[in-house]
């Protein structure tokens, strides 16, 4: 286990670094000048130099990803564009919103997708594999920005239920997280569906019935910890697509997280702001990813007990 | 009359192929008596482990469905039996190990585990005794350091040690029936041998009764003291297993016999049976072993025969129009 | 016609029915669920062809000019006179909607497309010639699959600005690594096959064993893939619309109208949920096809 997580460790920082060069590349992959851009259409020539020294656009690109690392590093992402504001700011009371609303989905998704995947491998091919299937793919196929207002609009507008958006309560966040999760829910519901058809069909799976085991521990024991692991394996990865959604969802609820932030950077072209926003996404998937990883060794004996 | 241990009386189990289904076994009788072990002898296809799945009710998460038959466990019929009962029975008072010893132990779960939970089931342990049994079954079946092992998990382990602990596993709960599914195919053949010579050692301990299905003659040479061979799903030769190598009726008895390369013969080349089994949806119409039989006459191409005894002895059967002929003959002349 | 009939016996559906007897699922139950499946896959084909057909002759089927406001009735419901209401400026909902269906297939097809193309060529050229250049190709899909599909998209729309064309780039971009991997694979195996040997011995240049030897080995595979990957660029589409960064308001996108009705959630919610209706039909339609086309094409990608 020790040398496993090492290897994983020591895997994440050349893709970190691949990373921080794309995120840096960024201000040079805009069309044009950047300093130009930020200074705006009528910035005097002085103005302009100006914007360029102070981001350090006139020096050589190495020494620009030297300095941009090293500020980095330091916890400085620079000021904002738009409002002057340091970046760090702006993204620390942006973080839990998001971290919440992430959280709570998968959360939710990984139970629900679970539950309808064994019962469809149970009862293959009969209708609650149907029904399970046919939820998972119109799941898979709804736009999740469209099911957020749908769901605005009956729960919230007619209902009353729920608060329409922000984050004052806890039950701001029910509606989000079901909008949120659902993708996800239905391709896990699929996966593990699929996974757990394969262990079914495992030769433990009938040492086990062949024991007098009940069907439920057969299934519940014997099966499902060992689906668990691939579908936990492909949550993890899906997260991602949680990260992208969550810029969907936050824009509907009107959810102050680093999603809406990614939207709001774009639409005002706040080009520091989308650049250090494209950093923390990259890097947290990264780091989810290698979560997942060794969250896999832990489960999975044959990792956790080799030397 | 005595009552058999077990008692199988035409069996018949059909697998679902396409739209119609296939008759993997096609009315098989036979019967083992209590502390015996019956060999149950074929090549791969002819419906063995199908036959064992069947016995212990196990075709769930298989297309295979119990068609038409008995099978009289201790006089009560195991395919009428509700789930829940057969449950009890299962583990219990009859035991399978499996041919796959490096796949049938949960890979995840630890050994121990794995082993308590028949004896937690039926012998109704708490957790502290369900290990200390599953311990000292361990040790029963000669696996050094117990109880270090319970706690490891089976990819920790070679496989002849993990058949071990299927051994330990099937007998904790002292089975009257171990169906024992080509229980050393997969090994190697010096520990071949000794999971043999444990089986034996554990068999008269316990004084149990053993189904073996396998298809080395020189594993039922070791091991058995009846034998049945089936071939295409049917029972064709029943025998003592002396008998059945000193003097085999049946044609395929005799292919199968003739493959086996002897020690101490010289022989030039292998014998063995031309051809291969045919595929279940396309049986022939008479003696279902007649296309590779060298003995073919037009009457086994018309006609199956049945299984019938072969003349003064006991428990000896045959499923050809050979012996059935040599029979009629030994009896006119008589 | 000679190298087609090759073709089809690697992967084709016939291959994939002979099943080992025993450890399979129930066979009669699974001829009804394929039987079941390929019925939701032939009304979802069925719904797309239609929607095909509404895609070239919209103009011809609006009950309404899509573009003309009626400000007599603002926001009306369905009705009778207008089926899916009135918009903000009165305008027919359902004749947008038809009006809409070809710029939003465009976008997503394309899209699929230029992702296709690109993806095919470079996995072709990835599992044909290996070393350097599989490695490159290889480690560069992997860095985009490093980042999440959408955030991928919405940085690239940061980039080249906002725009209907950046759209179709921003999903042809993220969709490109997979086709590369599932080609790549594809054409791993199908260099190993004997007939690829057999027309290199007789002195084939590279070029042309690529394509007309394996190429058509990755054809099933590009189809089931597509069809699997259009849903998706639809929703992408649709999403990077809906955050102002595709289609503009006053394009007839299904994502853009679903946009711009937001903001009248509580007093019309029905110019909210027709579009979206929309979208999700076609989606599902496509995910349906694409799922029946995997199970009989590909039987290999079934996981």
């Amino acid at each position: 286990m020790g040398r496993y997580a090492l290897q994983r460790l020591l895997g994440v920082i050349p893709l970190l670094f691949v990373v921080s060069v794309l995120v840096f590349m960024f201000l040079h992959l805009i069309p044009g000048d950047p300093a130009r851009l930020i200074a705006g259409q009528d910035a005097t020539l002085e103005e302009i130099m100006g914007i360029r020294q102070q981001l350090g656009l006139d020096l050589p690109l190495w020494k620009q990803y030297v300095h941009y690392m090293s500020n980095l590093l330091s916890g400085d992402l620079g000021n904002s564009i738009q409002s002057g504001l340091a970046v760090t700011d702006m993204l620390m009371s942006r973080v839990m919103p998001t971290l919440w609303l992430t959280f709570l989905s998968m959360a939710w998704a990984l139970l629900i997708g679970l539950l309808i995947g064994v019962v469809s491998a149970v009862y293959r091919n009969r209708w609650p594999d149907y029904v399970g299937t046919l939820a998972a793919i119109s799941g898979m196929s709804v736009p999740g920005f469209w099911l957020g207002l749908v769901l605005i609009q009956i729960f919230s507008v007619e209902l009353g239920w729920f608060p329409t958006g922000g984050v004052d309560t806890w039950k701001s966040y029910i509606l989000p997280s079901i909008t949120l999760g659902m993708g996800i829910m239905s391709m896990l519901a699929r996966y593990s569906r699929s996974s757990m058809l394969e262990t079914l069909r495992e030769d433990y799976i009938r040492t086990g019935r062949a024991k007098g085991m009940r069907e439920y521990v057969v299934i519940g024991r014997h099966a499902l910890r060992n689906s668990l692991i691939q579908v936990v394996t492909v949550a993890g990865l899906q997260f991602g697509f949680l990260l992208g959604g969550s810029v969907m969802v936050e824009t509907v609820f009107s959810i102050p997280g680093l999603g809406r932030l990614l939207v709001d950077s774009i639409l005002f072209r706040d080009y520091t702001v989308i650049q250090a926003l494209l950093l923390i996404f990259a890097t947290q998937f990264i780091l989810i990813n290698l979560i997942v990883d060794l969250l896999y060794g832990v489960l999975n004996p044959k990792i956790r007990y080799s030397s | 009359m005595t009552q058999h241990l077990l008692e199988v009386q035409g069996l018949e189990t059909e697998f679902a192929r396409g739209g119609g289904s296939v008759k993997a076994v096609a009315g098989v009788d036979f019967h083992i008596q209590k502390g015996e072990v019956l060999g149950l002898v074929g090549e791969s296809g002819c419906g063995k482990s199908v036959t064992s799945l069947s016995i212990m009710r196990l075709l769930k998460d298989t297309p295979g469905k119990i068609s038409a038959g008995s099978v009289r466990f201790e006089g009560t019929d195991l395919v009428k039996l509700p789930e829940k009962e057969m449950r009890r029975i299962r583990g219990n008072d009859l035991a399978m190990i499996f041919q796959e010893p490096m796949t049938s132990l949960n890979p995840v779960l630890r050994i121990g585990l794995q082993l308590a939970e028949p004896i937690m089931m039926h012998l109704g342990y708490g957790r502290k005794k369900a290990r200390e049994h599953a311990i000292h079954m361990l040790r029963l079946v000669g696996i050094p350091r117990a109880e270090e092992l319970v706690d490891d998990y089976p990819h920790q382990l070679s496989g002849g040690m993990r058949q071990r602990v299927m051994i330990a596993m099937a007998m904790s709960c002292h089975p009257k029936l171990l169906i024992a599914d080509e229980p050393t195919t997969a090994l190697d053949v010096t520990i071949q041998a000794q999971i043999l010579d444990l089986m034996k050692s554990l068999k008269e301990e316990q004084d149990m009764g053993m189904l073996l299905i396998t298809h080395d003659l020189g594993v039922v040479a070791e091991l058995c003291d009846r034998v049945v061979v089936m071939y295409a799903g049917r029972v064709v030769e029943e025998a003592s297993v002396h008998e059945l190598f000193a003097n085999p009726r049946h044609p395929y008895t005799r292919g199968l016999i003739h493959s086996v390369p002897k020690l101490r013969q010289k022989v030039r080349r292998l014998e063995s049976i031309k051809g291969n089994v045919p595929d279940l949806s396309q049986m022939p119409h008479g003696c279902k072993f007649a296309p590779r039989c060298e003995f073919v006459m037009e009457q086994c191409l018309a006609e199956e025969p049945r299984l019938l005894p072969v003349e003064g002895l006991e428990e000896r059967k045959s499923r050809c129009w050979l012996t059935q002929q040599e029979n009629a003959e030994g009896g006119e002349s008589a | 016609m000679s190298d087609n009939s090759t073709v089809m016996g690697a992967g084709s559906p016939l291959s994939g029915e002979v099943l080992p007897p025993v450890k399979t699922k129930g066979r009669i139950g699974e001829f009804v669920s394929k039987f079941c499946r390929q019925r939701m896959s032939l009304t979802a084909a069925g719904f797309i062809v239609l929607l095909l057909l509404i895609a070239v002759f919209g103009p011809f089927l609006t009950p309404y000019n899509p573009d003309e406001a009626n400000y007599e009735v603002l926001m009306a419901g369905p009705s009778a006179d207008h089926w899916a209401g009135t918009d903000e400026y009165g305008r027919d909902i359902l004749s947008r909607l038809i009006d809409g269906t070809r710029l939003t297939l465009a976008v997503s097809l394309s899209a699929v497309f230029i992702a296709a193309v690109l993806g095919t060529i470079l996995g072709l050229l990835s599992g044909f010639y290996g070393g350097w250049l599989d490695r490159l190709i290889m480690r560069g899909s992997d860095v985009l699959f490093s980042f999440p599909d959408l955030l991928l998209a919405i940085g690239i729309v940061a980039i080249l600005g906002p725009g209907l064309s950046n759209v179709v780039i921003a999903v042809a971009v993220f969709g490109t690594p997979s086709f590369a991997r599932i080609i790549r694979s594809v054409t791993l195996s199908a260099k190993e096959t004997l007939f690829v040997e057999a027309a290199r011995s007789m002195g084939a240049k590279n070029g042309r064993i690529i394509w007309r030897h394996i190429f058509p080995e990755t054809v099933p595979s590009i189809i089931v893939n597509v069809s699997m990957k259009v849903g998706g660029a639809i929703l992408a589409a649709a999403s990077l619309s809906f955050l102002g960064m595709g289609a503009k308001t006053t394009e007839p996108d299904w994502g853009a109208m679903l946009s711009m009705g937001r903001d009248y959630l509580s007093i019309a919610p029905h110019i909210v949920y027709f579009p979206g209706i929309a979208i999700f039909l076609t989606v599902l339609a496509f995910n349906l096809v694409g799922d029946g086309l995997r199970d009989a094409l590909d039987p290999k990608m079934k996981n």
